[in-house]
């Protein structure tokens, strides 16, 4: 029993020390950097295509080339590309090799990089998150037609509403699900990242695998039963239309969707590497 | 304390069918330095990469610092790795790599940064990438990487590669200092045999999978049969003098009449004074003996490529 608490412990504090190595690592990185100015621009970029098309500055049907800057179509690309610096990097480089060779276990690593993978997803997302706050608070009208998913999804839906102290904090809510939703949705790429480990196959994977999953929520009403167990993935449902007007069941509902499957993509993740060559 | 490191029980390590590791036994005790000498593809990466947990055993087992298994992984703290090449971010500086790898660790001592790039000469670095680094400085700081957590056992391949004449005594030197100092285990490949024979103490031969030897550097010497070989105008004069003065019967007399004494190899002045207050004129007298390449060739038998 101790001995089980002894290396329980040990296990925390090498995912901890991998965590801050990981987190002093993309600090350092300039490919972090450049992902995270091309989703600050991006972020602004959307804004400014949804009002300019409420204000009839641009032509509805622009509104398809602003989905291109918009949170769901960008984090598909960049999360993969997020993915493949990060995870796959440390295979080219061989800081996995050092991780390993240092005593740290293949699980420690798997748990550590899938939680600075998270973190460092967010940041990326954080972008659209404080353009949409900023754009709810003013009193502008904001709209992207059908194209509006994700925060753009919420900006749409919200823009010139008057929000009370409860509909602040389920906003909140709702922005930290939709988040989360990200983040369920690119935890694919640890499994692919961890066994494929070159970059350009994860993010064609990934990029081919949000276009076919949007192709699945366009089929949900052909059939409940479909819709029903494709709902309990991240890409169906909901999950990225999620508004204020939702109830607290449906929101944490999301939430419970995105954690359950991050731990099936992590338990595939380390399936996969605990017994895998290093090259 | 346990007086082994590291032992490997009849590791095997093969892919489709074609053993890379076949049945390696082998005991590292602690403060020795181990030559691993091999050709290409003899198995000595493979043994390297086993120890480190990079890859898995196809059977066989590994006991580290008397742990075998799952616990064994937890031993690995107490390694110091560097193999085939550094792992290095291009993008990031020698002391950002320090700094890397110590967080990774856990190692709280800030200080142990800047020392350890000051034992492998990359101090001066400064704001120098790892991009920009030459395959000397890669492997200095894989080194300095590789001693982070000052390690019980360090595992060396080729850390001389790449380096220049002056960089490579002062590696020899450092390794030798940690084995001294530290009672640090090393394992070292080197194909610059020379050099590994200035370094190790104790040597392991691989060749095709199989460890052929193991054996101490007094051992190597000894089937190196190390020798004076000395030639005189009086042989018999000469074998008289070597009985009766140097009271030793350890030599052999040669049909060219030269004489290999296998006695005096560190003594040399004092066989030369004896000889030359018997009246002997000498017209040869030096340490003569196989190379440790020479030894490796007639253990892995001739003609099969470069070490």
């Amino acid at each position: 029993m101790n001995n089980t608490l002894f290396q329980l412990s040990g296990m925390v504090t090498a995912m901890f020390n991998l965590m801050v190595a990981d987190l002093y690592k993309l600090r350092k990185s300039l490919g972090y950097k450049i992902l995270l100015a091309i989703t600050s621009i991006c972020a602004i970029a959307v804004a400014v295509f949804a009002y300019a098309v409420q204000q009839g500055q641009l032509a509805g049907d622009m509104a398809g080339i602003g989905f291109m800057f918009s949170d769901v179509n960008v984090i598909s690309i960049l999360g993969a590309v997020l993915a493949s610096i990060f995870i796959c990097g440390d295979f080219d480089n061989k800081t996995v090799h050092g991780a390993i060779s240092a005593g740290i276990s293949r699980s420690s690593i798997v748990f550590s990089k899938a939680v600075v993978y998270g973190i460092a997803a967010a940041c990326l997302l954080l972008p659209y998150i404080i353009v949409t706050a900023v754009a709810l608070s003013t009193p502008q009208q904001f709209n992207m037609g059908s194209v509006a998913v994700g925060f753009l999804n919420i900006l749409t839906s919200h823009s010139s509403m008057d929000f009370t102290a409860a509909d602040i904090g389920k906003l909140v809510l709702v922005m930290l699900a939709t988040l989360m939703t990200y983040i369920a949705q690119l935890s694919i790429c640890i499994p692919l990242a961890f066994v494929l480990r070159k970059p350009v196959l994860i993010v064609a994977i990934y990029y081919g695998f949000t276009i076919v999953a949007a192709q699945f929520s366009s089929w949900r009403g052909n059939s409940l039963a479909f819709d029903r167990i494709y709902g309990l993935t991240p890409f169906g449902g909901d999950h990225v239309f999620l508004t204020v007007a939702d109830g607290v069941g449906k929101i944490f509902q999301t939430y419970a969707v995105s954690i359950v499957f991050i731990a099936i993509m992590l338990a595939i993740s380390y399936s996969l590497f605990r017994k895998a060559e290093i090259k | 304390m346990v007086k082994h490191v590291l032992k490997t029980d009849r590791l095997t390590k093969s892919y489709r069918g074609a053993y890379a590791l076949n049945q390696a036994t082998v005991t590292l005790e602690r403060g020795k330095i181990y030559g691993l000498i091999g050709q290409n593809g003899a198995g000595k990466t493979t043994l390297m990469r086993l120890i480190a947990g990079l890859t898995f055993p196809t059977s066989g087992a590994i006991e580290l610092f008397g742990h075998t298994g799952e616990q064994a992984q937890q031993e690995r703290k107490r390694v110091g790795c560097l193999i085939e090449h550094p792992g290095l971010v291009p993008s990031m500086t020698a002391k950002e790599h320090m700094r890397l790898y110590r967080l990774m660790r856990g190692i709280p001592n800030q200080e142990l940064e800047q020392e350890l790039l000051e034992t492998v000469g990359l101090a001066d670095t400064g704001s120098k990438k790892a991009k920009n680094f030459s395959l000397g400085m890669k492997q200095r700081l894989g080194i300095a990487l590789a001693l982070l957590g000052n390690p019980e056992l360090l595992i060396l391949d080729e850390p001389i590669n790449g380096l220049d004449p002056l960089g490579v005594v002062e590696i020899r030197q450092l390794i030798k200092k940690l084995s001294e100092e530290r009672q640090m285990t090393i394992l070292i490949s080197s194909h610059n045999l020379p050099e590994l024979y200035q370094t190790a103490t104790d040597y392991i031969i691989i060749h095709k999978g199989e460890i052929k030897q193991a054996l101490t550097q007094a051992q190597l010497d000894e089937n190196c049969k190390h020798h004076l070989l000395i030639s005189s105008d009086q042989p018999e004069k000469l074998v008289s003098v070597l009985e009766m003065e140097l009271k030793t019967s350890q030599y052999k007399v040669m049909p060219d009449h030269s004489v290999k004494l296998y006695d005096y190899l560190d003594k040399k002045e004092q066989v030369a004074k004896v000889l030359f207050e018997h009246g002997i004129f000498v017209t040869n007298l030096s340490l003569e003996g196989d190379t440790l390449e020479q030894y490796f060739i007639s253990v892995i038998g001739d003609g099969d490529g470069n070490v």
